[in-house]
């Protein structure tokens, strides 16, 4: 229940929705990297955010001494953000809406669609705007997102839709002409409210929102990186077939130049007379459901040999959990493009091609070998899953090589980690495949490592699955973490779910997250690596980096020469425990989970005594049945049988003749002859 | 036909818009909505048959209703506004004077609470002519609320009885409040309602104003007299705007949902057809 005190503290405007909630999954677009989008905005002044957006935005706002102020249409949505932040809020119709003084920057990420409520009939798109820009003070900013109508999820959408509308589609936007269909007409409508547009920025994401900002100038100069943005608006592993594969329309329209086109939205920063323009990046990505401690934020920019290249953003520091560790700095590099391991494999899945599934897995076995020598390879090694590996056609390349294990495995192991995390997220998926409908995770994992040519044995797959289990483990075991600092996945728990434990059946979303949170990704820097930034400015035609000391020390890494990316294997707390600042805090943290581990072992002690308590007891259980049936049975036997009183006919018998009087009437059959009546 | 379709004689003037038999109205396929409210026009916790209509004054119900689950709603306008319109004003304008007011009320399985003396010296402030007060029948009916307003020196009258379970249905009902309200100058009350949108249909001025008074267990999905006030800040006071209140009535009332007698046959499933559909 909602506080007194939070409600207290909020100002009602009139048509303020009770019963109602624009939380949720699907509901505001999720933080991804909106927040480091915002960033300079947010640095003090009056600002305004308009309608639902994710907690993450309002701290990062109410950190930046800023005085905040917050406009929902959702009593209880307003309640708790009353009572978890220090800001204004108001509650109502956006008709209503008059405030006090107007506002420095305006942030209506979700758009104008929610914030008029059900009280009052909306009026067109335009007009919405209209009274959103005019809570602008003079030279103050408007950060406004819009949902392009014809964004790549629009064909990949749930058709049921459309015969179940869903209780906040009581609106018909597709009737509404004003709405902004591509960005030029957005451009103009924002003009036309006296406002100059600075950058615009093509935004691909699913549900937990976008988590790639390109600027729309920069697409113009390079095609978007096409694996990311498949990524991140569908997800790698994809959604059952309901509409349209939006993985293969994203690819074939960004092939043909539609980049921008085709983007699930468009942020738009614009700015009233008067105002300076905010330095803002040309393009930004993040993790799409990486837990909030692992999320790391990468710039990109348009690469001078074709391509895009990416370096880690913000916190640059070390990341640790058990054994798994990941390092920002190998982020930084250029995009490799191809079509994801797993796209290739369920494209022929789906054809039961195991002739292709076979070459494919054979080539891909002997790329990891390559690794290392042997029959070993880097434990790293294990990220290379099938959602972080591209195919080009000719070679392999790892999208994200942050990922690391210390250690050395057997390849096999490695791979049947691999195979492991692809056959769950395969069946999870519900797709066709070649094999019987019987086969579970670890029976279909053999069947890969084999077709693969590998050691293909049940004592591989277990190791293999054991090692999927800590990876998974150490992963999720940050997440409570993240949950305390309020920055809990957008995309819900069930995002970060335990890796191959995601029920079947699931929700497609929840999938797709699961896929991407457990990406492990794997650090060696293989050869696209080579092609990094060595001494020359790679990024000539578009300043990506800001302004020189911008972001200070972080930019003096970048201009070291020659590829960043550090020997593969060798990563690990021991090698970095000398890197300073997080020192003791890893100490702390080891220390944790050792004390974790204790707990873990006395639980699993103590469930064995259950169990076994638990079997005595049922064995007790059934004796003492046993018994009791034996003694009914003698009981029995004992009792000689004997008719009781006035049994059989005799009660009927016995019955007095009035009683049965109406019983003979009913039958007609009366002795005495009354019924003649 | 569910029960509170002949609440105020509603289906009543239906039958009379399409030419039937006013007196018995045939079934209505649907819900009628039979009173105003911040809702959707219907209890908030009310259960309906899927796929049957309801039958709401505006879009606005259909938004509020849908945001929260309903479907099937069906805007037609006020039974009010069909009425007014079989009815042409009888009395000239010159000759309305003073002020009808509306306490409140509560209904069969909900009392209010409030103080009905307080009520009167705040009336007696504000209205300069003559003054009825118009009571529901339940308060009608008790001695005690019904003297205290008229040994304060007000008229005291009731339009009628609305029914319950089809017994007791004044049909009279509308067409005494209607002809009450062209006698006024006024309509007042303590809380915007239904009576105050229909005194402004039948051309007096509105006011609402004093105690709002507290309805016993009032649900919290309606959100309460603050709710009211903040949509329509504009109706609530001594004196009113009346071209504001006069659009806002037009809006509440459905003005602009108003359909023909022929399409209140087909939809009521009056016309026969769709009885064999």
């Amino acid at each position: 229940m909602i506080c007194d005190d939070a409600a207290a503290r909020i100002h009602l405007l009139g048509g303020e929705m009770l019963e109602w909630s624009d939380d949720g999954p699907g509901g505001s677009p999720g933080a991804g990297v909106l927040g480091e989008l915002l960033r300079p905005l947010l640095t003090g002044g009056r600002v305004l955010v308009a309608g639902p957006h994710p907690a993450e935005l309002l701290d990062a706002a109410a950190a930046g001494a800023c005085e905040l102020s917050v406009l929902l249409r959702s009593h209880s949505d307003a309640c708790r953000l009353a009572e978890h932040h220090e800001a204004t809020v108001y509650c109502g119709s956006l008709e209503k809406a008059a405030f006090p003084e107007a506002f420095d920057v305006v942030i209506a990420l979700d758009g104008v669609e929610r914030l008029t409520s059900s009280d009052h009939a909306a009026g067109s798109w335009a007009e919405s705007l209209g009274r959103l820009t005019a809570m602008l003070a003079p030279g103050g900013t408007l950060v406004l997102g819009v949902e392009n109508p014809l964004g790549v999820h629009r064909f990949a959408g749930d058709p049921s839709e459309v015969h179940q509308r869903p209780d906040d589609d009581w609106a018909a936007v597709e009737l509404d002409q004003s709405r902004p269909v591509n960005l030029e007409r957005l451009t103009d409508l924002l003009n036309g409210a006296g406002l100059t547009v600075g950058r615009s920025y093509a935004a691909y994401g699913h549900a937990a929102g976008p988590h790639l900002l390109l600027d729309v100038l920069a697409l113009e100069a390079a095609s978007a990186p096409t694996a990311l943005a498949v990524a991140a608006c569908v997800g790698v592993f994809g959604t059952p077939a309901a509409g349209y594969d939006a993985r293969h329309l994203g690819r074939m329209a960004i092939a043909g130049g539609l980049g921008a086109r085709i983007a699930t939205r468009w942020v738009v920063m614009a700015h009233a007379a008067g105002g300076r323009p905010v330095t803002s990046p040309v393009a930004l990505t993040a993790d799409a459901d990486a837990a909030p401690y692992w999320r790391l934020s990468c710039e990109l920019a348009p690469a001078a040999q074709g391509g895009w290249a990416r370096r880690a953003r913000g916190d640059r520091t070390l990341r640790v959990s058990g054994r798994v560790t990941r390092t920002p700095e190998l982020l930084d590099g250029p995009v490799p493009e191809g079509r994801f391991l797993a796209e290739i494999l369920m494209a022929a899945c789906a054809r039961n091609d195991v002739v292709a599934i076979r070459e494919l897995l054979v080539l891909f076995r002997r790329w990891l070998e390559g690794h290392g020598a042997g029959g070993r390879v880097p434990a790293s090694t294990a990220f290379a899953t099938a959602d972080n590996v591209l195919f080009d056609g000719t070679g392999f390349a790892l999208l994200d090589a942050s990922w690391q294990l210390p250690g050395e495995l057997d390849l096999d192991v490695a791979l049947a980690r691999i195979l492991r995390h692809f056959a769950v997220r395969l069946l999870d998926s519900g797709q066709w495949h070649p094999w019987s409908w019987q086969v579970g995770a670890d029976r279909l994992t053999l069947t890969l490592l084999a077709m693969a040519g590998g050691t293909a044995d049940r004592q591989t797959v277990r190791r293999g699955a054991e090692l999927d289990a800590e990876i998974g483990a150490d992963l999720d075991a940050v997440l409570e973490d993240g949950a305390r600092d309020g920055a809990a996945g957008d995309g819900g728990p069930r995002g970060d779910a335990p890796e191959g434990h995601a029920p079947y059946g699931e929700p497609q979303a929840g999938n797709a997250q699961a896929g991407n949170a457990q990406a492990g990704h794997a650090p060696y820097g293989e050869p696209q690596a080579g092609n990094g930034p060595d001494g020359k400015a790679p990024y000539g035609d578009v300043r990506v980096w800001g302004a020189p000391g911008e972001d200070g020390s972080a930019g003096n890494a970048w201009d070291e020469d020659g590829p960043r990316v550090d020997a593969p294997g060798r990563a690990g707390p021991a090698r970095h425990g000398s890197a300073g600042g997080p020192g003791e805090w890893r100490e702390s943290y080891r220390e944790l989970y050792a004390a974790r581990g204790r707990l873990r072992a006395r639980l699993e002690e103590a469930q064995q005594k259950i169990t076994m308590l638990e079997r005595d007891l049922e064995t007790s259980e059934a004796k003492l049945a046993k018994a009791v049936r034996a003694a009914k049975q003698a009981q029995r036997r004992d009792e000689k049988p004997r008719p009781p009183e006035g049994s059989r006919l005799g009660r009927m018998i016995m019955a007095p003749a009035s009683a049965l009087r109406p019983v003979r009437r009913m039958f007609g059959t009366g002795s005495n002859g009354s019924v003649a009546r | 036909m569910h029960h509170t379709n002949h609440f105020y004689g509603h289906a009543h003037i239906f039958a009379r818009y399409c030419g039937l038999d006013r007196r018995r109205p045939p079934r209505i396929n649907g819900y009628l909505q039979h009173g105003w409210n911040a809702l959707d026009g219907f209890g908030p916790r009310e259960k309906y048959v899927p796929a049957t209509p309801k039958f709401v004054w505006t879009d606005t119900m259909r938004r509020r209703g849908w945001a929260r689950g309903r479907r099937d709603y069906y805007p037609i306008g006020a039974p009010w506004l069909y009425l007014t319109q079989m009815e042409p004003p009888a009395v000239p304008e010159a000759e309305r004077e003073g002020t009808i007011w509306y306490p409140f009320h509560g209904w069969e399985r909900q009392h209010v609470n409030g103080d009905h003396q307080r009520l009167i010296d705040e009336i007696r402030e504000v209205e300069r002519g003559p003054v009825t007060v118009c009571l529901y029948w339940l308060e009608f009916g008790e001695p005690g609320i019904r003297s205290v307003y008229e040994d304060a020196g007000f008229r005291v009258i009731s339009h009628g009885a609305r029914g319950w379970m089809k017994k007791g249905t004044d049909p009279l009902f509308p067409h005494r409040q209607l002809a009450e309200l062209r006698r006024h100058r006024r309509v007042a009350s303590n809380r915007l309602s239904t009576a105050v949108f229909h005194g402004i249909a039948a051309g007096c001025e509105p006011a609402v104003y004093g105690d709002p008074m507290v309805l016993a267990e009032e649900d919290p999905m309606h959100g309460g007299v603050a709710r009211v006030r903040r949509l329509w800040p504009e109706l609530h006071g001594a004196e009113v705007d009346l071209v504001t209140a006069r659009q806002i009535a037009a809006e509440e009332l459905g003005v602009r949902y108003r359909v023909s007698p022929e399409e209140i046959r087909t939809v009521f499933g009056w016309s026969g057809e769709t009885n064999d559909l």
